[in-house]
């Protein structure tokens, strides 16, 4: 009986642990057989995550290796609205504080990321951390410095994700910004850095910075002569590039007005223009250097042959009235462009014709300069097809035809090189791009002629600097406003050059719209004077 | 050689390839962990750099120089006329 009492016992702790193990494996069978697709994902993404980053935005630089655009940090405010443990105290401190954003967050309380403010003043990031609210959280995000805002027009600007918006931010976005890496990580789920398998399943780069032509200090020097010759005369606005006719290298390319990049709380589209290159303007006599060109190329004028500029300022020549400043009587040809008559130039210009046109283009107007820049515009140049009676009169004088600082300066270059027409470049890694032309040597040696004794005796008197050749020609346009030209608001050009021994430099200004009427060889020429100086003085001197 | 001594002989030599096994693991991810410290502590440095070369920057602003120098030092600009060059004989 006893035996008996006692094999039941055993029997029923024996069923009793079958039993548990019974449940246990009927468990695992569901866990790992029924839910294992459930749980396997669970743990995938507990171990396993993909992480992306990104390379630091790539500098920019100016020929002498200063930096032009750089990286610093930004920080930015954020909540994470479904994570809120103080409420109450977070929504009176962005009340206050930031009421904006607490509009905004009424609106996304559902959101898991809310940025409460992006690239916070130092003053709202010590407010934030002073208030010690542990629902508000600061984040570190790369952004922009540019330590030469004289620069700016040329460099432009990024966003506030940091991708460029203007200028050579935008046009070499890719290339400053590089290849983002990604990795594929297994880590502990507990821990929140260290992993202990790191693959790379997107090779990433490195962004490659942009070395500049641009020369940070002549830049500033020209951008403080632009202003100052700005605020003398109360004009609208005002440009100027500085080239290197053997290369193309663009030293300087300023305009004004402009905006400082590292305060872009209010920004105006037309402060950002850069206008050598996206502006494009009727030029005035500066043209008249190349109608000379034609004119003594096709060999219709010799530079001592007499010119009747009827000793009047207004005359009508094939039944068109053409006025000029200064009347000249019976001139020679090199005087009528030294003095700018327009009566002698339009007589001379009409016997090149409608040859005029393949001149001008061959010397680049009406093309691009293939920078590739935003905005760049070609300019224009009537072409014979389309010309009225007029034309080869405003042709020669430069109307009908519009053209850019930059565009002024590649075509002037061919006098100061006497070969070749060089393409302008921004940074030093594009090629150097000559095209050699073929103009008589004895009509480059006739321009340079005509543009000295512009300076020496004409109206380019205020350009002369002590010591240096000088060469250049002024021009003053009326401005054209609502299909009619204003003769009360002009644009005052001047195109010309610096050289001594083997250095020479190109410079092209304008300035547009000055309070008072004036002429160029008074505004403009001492303008050109002053960028020379400075681009001399840091070049060569210093 | 008894059958036993055999058996724990055998038993042993896998306790002690275990043992190794496990050891090397553990120096590995060691290794790694030292790794990844040194990456970020090299992200660290990266970006106090960046930070360092921006605060230069921002104190070496044109402007600022120009201003400082005229206004505090008394300095004037130079002029291309005042600059003459001396040839060595």
């Amino acid at each position: 009986m006893i035996k008996y009492k006692s094999y039941i016992k055993s029997y029923l702790l024996l069923l009793g642990f079958f039993l548990l193990y019974f449940c246990v494996g009927v468990n695992l069978y569901f866990i790992q057989v029924r839910q294992q697709h459930f749980f396997s994902t669970l743990g995938e993404k507990q171990y396993n995550i993909t992480v992306t980053t990104h390379p630091p935005r790539a500098a920019i630089y100016d020929c002498k290796n200063r930096p032009l655009a750089i990286n610093k940090k930004m920080l930015s405010a954020f909540i994470l609205p479904q994570e809120i443990d103080h409420p109450k105290e977070t929504s009176v401190f962005l009340e206050k504080y930031f009421p904006e954003s607490h509009e905004r967050l009424q609106k996304s309380s559902k959101s898991k990321f809310f940025f409460v403010k992006r690239n916070l003043t130092k003053s709202e990031a010590e407010l934030i951390q002073d208030s010690n609210l542990p629902d508000i959280h600061i984040l570190e995000e790369p952004s922009r410095f540019y330590p030469h805002p004289a620069t700016s027009t040329i460099i432009g600007l990024t966003d506030i994700e940091n991708n460029g918006t203007l200028g050579l931010e935008q046009q070499y976005d890719k290339q400053l910004a590089g290849i983002p890496t990604t990795y594929f990580l297994k880590k502990d789920a507990r821990s929140k850095h260290f992993y202990f398998h790191k693959e790379t399943t997107q090779e990433g780069k490195e962004g490659i910075p942009l070395d500049l032509t641009i020369n940070a200090d002549i830049q500033f020097a020209v951008q403080e002569i632009l202003q100052e010759a700005i605020e003398k005369y109360n004009a609208k606005e005002a440009a100027a590039v500085v080239i290197n006719p053997d290369n193309g290298d663009i030293v300087a390319m300023v305009s004004y007005p402009n905006f400082d990049p590292n305060q872009t709380g209010t920004l105006s589209i037309e402060s950002t223009k850069n206008r050598p290159i996206t502006q494009s303007f009727e030029t005035g006599s500066v043209i008249k250097v190349f109608a000379a060109l034609a004119a003594l190329e096709e060999e219709v004028v010799e530079l001592d042959e007499m010119i009747d500029c009827e000793s009047t300022k207004e005359t009508k020549i094939d039944g068109i009235r053409v006025r000029t400043v200064i009347p000249n009587g019976i001139i020679p040809f090199l005087q009528v462009i030294q003095d700018s008559n327009n009566i002698g130039t339009v007589k001379v210009v009409k016997r090149v014709g409608e040859t005029l046109y393949d001149y001008y283009q061959e010397v680049g107007f009406g093309k691009s300069t293939d920078l590739g820049f935003p905005g760049e515009q070609k300019g224009f140049v009537n072409h014979p097809v389309n010309w009225s009676r007029y034309s080869i009169v405003s042709l020669s004088f430069g109307y009908e035809i519009t053209t850019t600082l930059l565009q002024l300066a590649r075509a002037y270059s061919i006098f100061i090189n006497g070969e070749y027409y060089v393409q302008p470049r921004l940074l030093k890694t594009q090629p150097v791009k000559k095209e050699k032309l073929f103009y008589e040597k004895e009509t480059i040696q006739d321009m340079r002629e005509i543009l000295q004794s512009s300076i020496e005796q004409g109206t380019g008197k205020r350009a002369r600097i002590k010591n240096y050749k000088i060469l250049g020609k002024t021009g003053t346009a009326n401005i054209l406003e609502n299909k009619t030209y204003n003769e009360s608001k002009n644009l005052y050009t001047f195109i010309g050059s610096i050289e001594k021994e083997n250095y020479r430099r190109v410079i092209t200004a304008y300035i547009r719209e000055t309070e008072k009427k004036s002429y160029s060889s008074v505004v403009a020429a001492p303008l050109f004077r002053k960028i020379a100086e400075a681009t001399a003085l840091h070049e060569r001197a210093l | 050689m008894k059958q036993i001594h055999v058996i724990v002989i055998f038993v042993l030599l896998n306790a002690l390839f275990i043992f190794l096994l496990v050891h090397k693991q553990s120096q590995i991810i060691q290794l790694k962990y030292k790794i990844q410290k040194l990456e970020a502590e090299e992200k660290e440095l990266l970006k106090k750099e960046e930070h360092l070369v921006y605060i230069l920057q921002e104190q070496q602003s044109l402007k600022q120089v120009k201003n400082y120098a005229i206004e505090s030092l008394n300095m004037e600009p130079i002029k291309l006329k005042d600059v003459k060059k001396y040839d060595q004989i």
